[in-house]
C-alpha cells in the first residue's frame, strides 16, 4: 500500500456486528477510514456520518429537463403539421403529460446514472489493497486507522463486536 | 417478559387522561351542533343543501374511517414490522364504522331529494338504479365491512387486554396460556385483514358508484370506484399522520414512534398522492380523448363552468401539487408540525374534492356554496369521529403491546444497540 496509513480491517458476517464495531470505534475516538457492504445499508452511512450525496440534485435536474423536453417535443412536432384532429386543439396539453412523464423518467435516470458514475469515480482500475473481494459478496468490512500501539485495542474492539477476521491494512 | 415490555412501551397514556375531559366536551358540543343544524335545516326551505352537506360528509368521513383502518389491515396482511407501533392509531378511526353504517340509513329519508333517478327514472338502468336494491346492496356491503372492521379491532385489543391483565388479577395466569391466546387473536386478525382488503375495494367502489356517480345517472366511468377508494386511503393516511403527531406530542409515545416511521408514513402518503392524481388523470384523459358528449358533460360542468372551475383548480393544487412538492423533501417528512399542517391541507382538499363530486350534480349553478350549514354539519361528523377515537384511546393502549410483530420489532431494535455502548 502506498502512503503512510496504518490500521486494521475487520471482516464481519452481519451488518449489526459491523454497526456495533463502528459505534464502539467512534466512542473510543478512533478514526474510521471507511466501511464496506455488499448492499446499500443506510444505517452504515449514518454510522460513518457521511453527508447525503449530490446525486439526487442531478436526478432532479434531469427529471425537470425531461418534463420540459417532453412538452417541447410534443408542441414542436404538432406545430410542424398544424392539423386539427377530431376537434382537438393543434397543441393540446393532456396527451403531452404522458410524453413529459416518460421523458422525466428517462432523462432523470440518465442523469442519475451519470451522477453515480461521476461521484463514485467509476470505473476504478486499481482497488485498495486492503479491500477484500468478499465485501462484494456476503461480508461486511470496517477499516479503522490506528497507530502500532493502538492496534491491540482496535483488534479487541473489532473481535468483541463480532469480527470473524481482523487483518492489517498493509497486508 | 410481557409485563416488563409493557413498562418500556409507555402505555400509561397519562397525557390523554388529562386532556380528555375538555376534548370530550368539545366533541359533544360539535356533535350536538351538527345534529341540530341537520334537523333544523331539514325543516327549513333549502333542504337540498342540508342533504348535500350530509352526503359530502358521509362519504368523506366513511372514507377516512375505512381508509385508516386499511393501514392496519395491510400491516397484518404483509407481516410488516416497520409500522407496528402505528397499528393502534390506525384502528382508532375504524371505530367510526358502526356509526357510518347507521348514518347510511339516514340517507334513505332524503333519497328522493338526493337521487334524481328516483324522481326521473332511467328505464335502461332501472334494474340497478332502484332504491330498494341500492339500499339493500350498499347496506349489506357496509354491514359486512363494519363487522370485519370491528372483528380486526376486537382481536387486536382483546390480546392487549389479556397481556395488561397479567399481574392485575389475584389469580395467577400461565404464560403459555397467554401466548396461545395472543397467537389465536393474531391469526384471526390476519384472516380478517385479508377479507377486509377485498371488501374495502368492493364496498367502497359500490358506495362510490351508488352514492356519488349515480347523482348524474347518465354519466359513467368504470374507474370511479377505484378512484374513490384510493382517494379514501390517501385521506386515511393523512388522518393517521395527524394521530401519530398527537400520539408523539400528547400521548407520551415519543420513544415508541421514531422519526423513521414518520419518514416511511410520509413516503406512503407521497405514493398515494401520486396514485390518486394518476387515477384522476386516467379517467380524465380517456374522457378527453373520446370526446363523447354524455361523458364530457360531467367534466365540462366541473372544470369549465364557474364557480366549479375555481374549486377544481383548488382541489388539484391542494390535494396533488402541494403535497407532491412538499413530500419530495426527506427531512420535512420527519418534522411533526409541517406534516400535521400538510395532512390537514390534504384532508381539507379531499373534502372539497368530494364536494365537487356531489354539489354540481345537485345544484348545477352553485347558488349556495360553503357556509355555516356545511361547517356545522362537518363539525357534527367531526364530533362523532372525535368521540369514537377518544373513547377508544381512553380504554385501550396507544401501542399494540401484545402484537407479536411489534414485540419482534422492538426486540430487533434493542438488539441493534450493543450492550457494550
Amino acid at each position: 500500500m502506498k502512503g503512510n496509513k496504518e490500521g486494521l480491517v475487520g471482516v464481519f458476517s452481519y451488518p449489526e456486528d459491523l454497526l456495533s464495531a463502528l459505534k464502539m470505534a467512534k466512542k473510543e475516538g478512533l478514526r474510521i477510514l471507511t466501511a464496506y457492504s455488499p448492499v446499500k445499508h443506510e444505517e452504515i452511512s449514518e454510522a460513518l456520518g457521511k453527508k447525503s450525496s449530490m446525486v439526487r440534485y442531478f436526478t432532479l435536474a434531469g427529471g425537470i429537463l425531461g418534463i420540459l423536453s417532453g412538452f417541447g417535443l410534443g408542441f414542436y412536432t404538432s406545430m410542424q403539421w398544424n392539423l386539427i384532429v377530431s376537434g382537438k386543439p393543434v397543441s393540446p396539453i393532456p396527451p403531452y403529460i404522458i410524453i413529459a412523464f416518460e421523458f422525466c423518467i428517462l432523462i432523470g435516470v440518465f442523469f442519475n446514472l451519470g451522477a453515480v458514475l461521476l461521484f463514485s469515480r467509476i470505473p476504478w482500475f486499481r482497488l485498495k489493497n486492503y479491500y477484500d473481494p468478499r465485501f462484494s459478496e456476503d461480508r461486511y468490512g470496517a477499516v479503522i486507522l490506528c497507530d502500532e500501539p493502538e492496534k491491540e485495542k482496535v483488534r479487541e474492539i473489532l473481535t468483541k463486536a463480532g469480527a470473524e477476521e481482523v487483518y492489517d491494512i498493509a497486508r | 417478559m410481557i409485563s416488563q415490555d409493557n413498562k418500556s412501551f409507555g402505555i400509561k397514556g397519562i397525557a390523554l387522561q388529562r386532556i380528555s375531559l375538555p376534548l370530550l366536551l368539545i366533541f359533544v358540543c360539535m356533535t350536538l351542533a351538527g345534529i341540530f343544524t341537520f334537523i333544523y335545516g331539514l325543516n327549513g326551505e333549502n333542504t337540498i343543501r342540508i342533504w348535500r352537506a350530509f352526503l359530502v360528509n358521509y362519504v368523506w368521513w366513511t372514507g377516512i374511517s375505512f381508509g385508516t383502518l386499511l393501514f392496519s389491515a395491510l400491516l397484518n396482511i404483509t407481516n410488516a414490522h416497520w409500522g407496528r407501533s402505528l397499528k393502534r392509531l390506525a384502528e382508532a378511526p375504524g371505530t367510526f364504522a358502526p356509526v357510518s353504517f347507521l348514518l347510511f340509513w339516514v340517507l334513505y329519508f332524503g333519497k328522493e331529494e338526493i337521487f334524481i333517478w328516483i324522481r326521473e327514472p332511467v328505464p335502461e338502468k332501472a334494474a340497478w338504479l332502484n332504491p330498494g336494491f341500492m339500499f339493500a346492496r350498499d347496506g349489506i356491503g357496509l354491514l359486512l365491512l363494519t363487522i370485519v372492521s370491528i372483528g380486526i379491532i376486537y382481536h387486536s385489543v382483546c390480546a392487549d387486554r389479556k397481556v395488561l391483565n397479567v399481574g392485575s388479577t389475584a389469580k395467577p395466569v400461565k404464560q403459555d396460556a397467554i401466548d396461545t391466546q395472543i397467537a389465536k387473536h393474531f391469526n384471526a386478525q390476519k384472516k380478517l385483514s385479508t377479507a377486509y382488503g377485498i371488501l374495502y375495494a368492493v364496498v367502497l367502489s359500490l358506495i362510490a358508484f351508488d352514492l356519488l356517480m349515480s347523482l348524474d345517472p347518465h354519466w359513467y366511468s368504470s374507474l370511479f370506484g377505484a378512484y374513490f377508494f384510493i382517494g379514501s386511503f390517501y385521506t386515511g393516511l393523512a388522518m393517521l399522520m395527524i394521530l401519530t403527531v398527537f400520539a408523539v406530542r400528547y400521548m407520551g409515545q415519543e420513544t415508541s414512534i421514531e422519526p423513521s416511521q414518520f419518514h416511511d408514513l410520509g413516503k406512503l402518503m407521497l405514493g398515494f398522492c401520486l396514485m390518486t392524481g394518476d387515477f384522476f388523470y386516467t379517467q380524465f384523459f380517456v374522457i378527453w380523448y373520446g370526446n363523447l358528449p354524455e361523458e364530457t358533460r360531467y367534466l365540462l360542468l366541473r372544470l369549465q363552468k364557474s364557480p366549479w372551475d375555481h374549486i377544481a383548480w383548488t382541489v388539484l393544487i391542494v390535494t396533488f401539487a402541494v403535497p407532491f412538492a412538499v413530500l419530495l423533501n426527506r427531512r420535512v417528512k420527519m418534522m411533526h408540525i409541517p406534516m400535521l399542517l400538510l395532512s390537514l391541507v390534504i384532508l381539507a382538499g379531499m373534502w372539497v374534492e368530494r364536494f365537487l363530486l356531489v354539489a354540481p350534480a345537485l345544484e348545477g349553478g352553485g347558488e349556495s356554496l360553503c357556509g355555516w350549514v356545511e361547517i356545522l354539519i362537518t363539525a357534527g361528523f367531526f364530533g362523532i369521529m372525535g368521540l369514537c377515537v377518544l373513547t377508544f384511546f381512553k380504554k385501550y393502549p396507544v401501542i399494540p403491546v401484545s402484537d407479536p410483530l411489534f414485540i419482534a420489532s422492538v426486540e430487533k431494535k434493542e438488539d441493534k444497540i450493543p450492550e457494550a455502548i
